[in-house]
């Protein structure tokens, strides 16, 4: 099975995308910041991640470049979620090694696209 | 010494609606996500959960809104008028409802000024924000009428996993002279300096040991803890900067941080209210 790390400092946000990937057979983890959420990924490296941009303690942008400098961290799949409808700001994301972005509040069937296969994603990338 | 940047009325507007509907997009995003779940009939057996999703969620939308209206509107009292704490206190207690923080409390039973009611609030989510995992943080008004002295304090657990920490950018912000500017997730903490520039209150924030304090001192009262000792300078008032705090310590790491922010002149303020001042 594949394995996603959700990351997001609001915990409703964590409960629906955990139910959502739960059903196309996710294993999932969940970490409130990008200090745990790297802690996490110190411990094992998921499939995929779910990363919210404005977290306290480490953000996402601060996350995704660990991440990236971090062996075996080129090869994750994540999706950056975001609020804002600012090019400007997605473009920073996708910059800083995202893989793709998601809009805020998001539904069962636009989460499900993002994640479907993200091994698929890494042979086609 | 750097000037405050002054922002026109529509883009101050348009951030703090950003904030606000940043605040309300996760909880009424979930209610969605909810009621998508009730709807599918291949979801049956997660109906309890998605109610439970749903009523937790419409807490959180309720609170944020109730505190967004108070903190960032209070627009429909009257110019000049007064906010009671006791409402101050029913919103605190909402916020630290879906907060991990718990809250102190030590505001006694007063009227302030609808700009110090809203500065007392915007500085108290800040101080939640400075114990993002939970720990606590308290809430004291003291000091005679017109001359209240606003001070929150938070300290967390570290063997709890909790940190204490210093909000990003929040000395720029609140000074009103953020080097990178201001856009709408700065825009609460720079709202927070500009009611205490409007309120004729210093701003001082810092963590050191540990603990996160963060006070609004009369500008009256500032100035003359400042001036108090012969070798240091009188406080400058026409121009705003984060300097170190009126203490000798130095800034030595990044675990301790701590700034003054010195009051803009109430008349330079863009965005000045009739009842800024306290009679």
């Amino acid at each position: 099975m594949k394995s996603c790390l959700i990351v997001d400092d609001s915990s409703v946000v964590r409960k629906v995308a955990r139910r959502i990937l739960e059903d196309i057979d996710y294993i999932v983890d969940e970490a409130e910041d990008g200090q745990e959420a790297m802690d996490k990924c110190r411990g094992e490296l998921p499939d995929a991640i779910l990363l919210d941009w404005n977290m306290p303690i480490m953000s996402g942008l601060e996350f995704l470049k660990l991440l990236r400098a971090y062996v075996g961290g080129e090869r994750v799949h994540v999706v950056y979620c975001t609020t804002e409808n600012d090019i400007g700001a997605i473009a920073m994301a996708l910059k800083a090694g995202a893989s793709d972005y998601m809009m805020k509040p998001f539904d069962r069937q636009m989460l499900e696209s993002k994640f479907i296969d993200p091994v698929e994603y890494r042979r086609a990338s | 010494m750097a000037n405050v940047i002054e922002l026109e009325a529509t883009d101050l507007a348009s951030m703090l609606c950003s904030r606000v509907c940043h605040d309300l997009l996760n909880p009424v995003g979930a209610i969605g996500n909810g009621l998508e779940m009730l709807d599918d009939p291949s979801q049956a057996g997660m109906a309890e959960a998605s109610r439970s999703l749903i009523a937790s969620s419409a807490k959180q939308a309720r609170v944020k809104l109730e505190f967004a209206r108070l903190a960032y509107g209070a627009s429909s009292s009257k110019a000049g008028s007064q906010i009671d704490t006791r409402e101050c206190e029913r919103v605190a207690r909402l916020l630290f409802e879906i907060e991990k923080a718990e809250l102190d409390w030590q505001v006694p039973l007063i009227m302030l000024p609808k700009n110090k009611a809203k500065l007392f609030m915007n500085m108290l989510l800040i101080a939640a924000t400075s114990v993002p995992r939970g720990g606590k943080v308290v809430a004291k008004i003291e000091g005679a009428t017109d001359a209240e002295v606003f001070t929150f304090t938070s300290s967390s657990d570290a063997a709890l996993k909790q940190r204490t920490l210093m909000p990003a950018s929040a000395e720029a912000l609140l000074s009103g002279n953020p080097p990178e500017g201001v856009d709408a997730r700065g825009i609460q903490p720079f709202y927070t300096g500009m009611l205490a520039r409007m309120s004729d209150m210093s701003l001082d924030i810092s963590l050191l040991d540990g603990e996160f304090r963060f006070a609004a001192t009369p500008q009256v009262a500032a100035a003359t803890a400042e001036i108090a000792p012969p070798e240091t300078a009188p406080a400058e008032t026409t121009e705003t900067t984060p300097t170190e705090t009126g203490s000798t310590e130095p800034k030595a790491s990044s675990e301790g941080e701590s700034a003054s922010v010195a009051p803009e002149p109430a008349g330079s303020e863009p965005f000045t209210e009739t009842d800024q001042k306290s009679a």
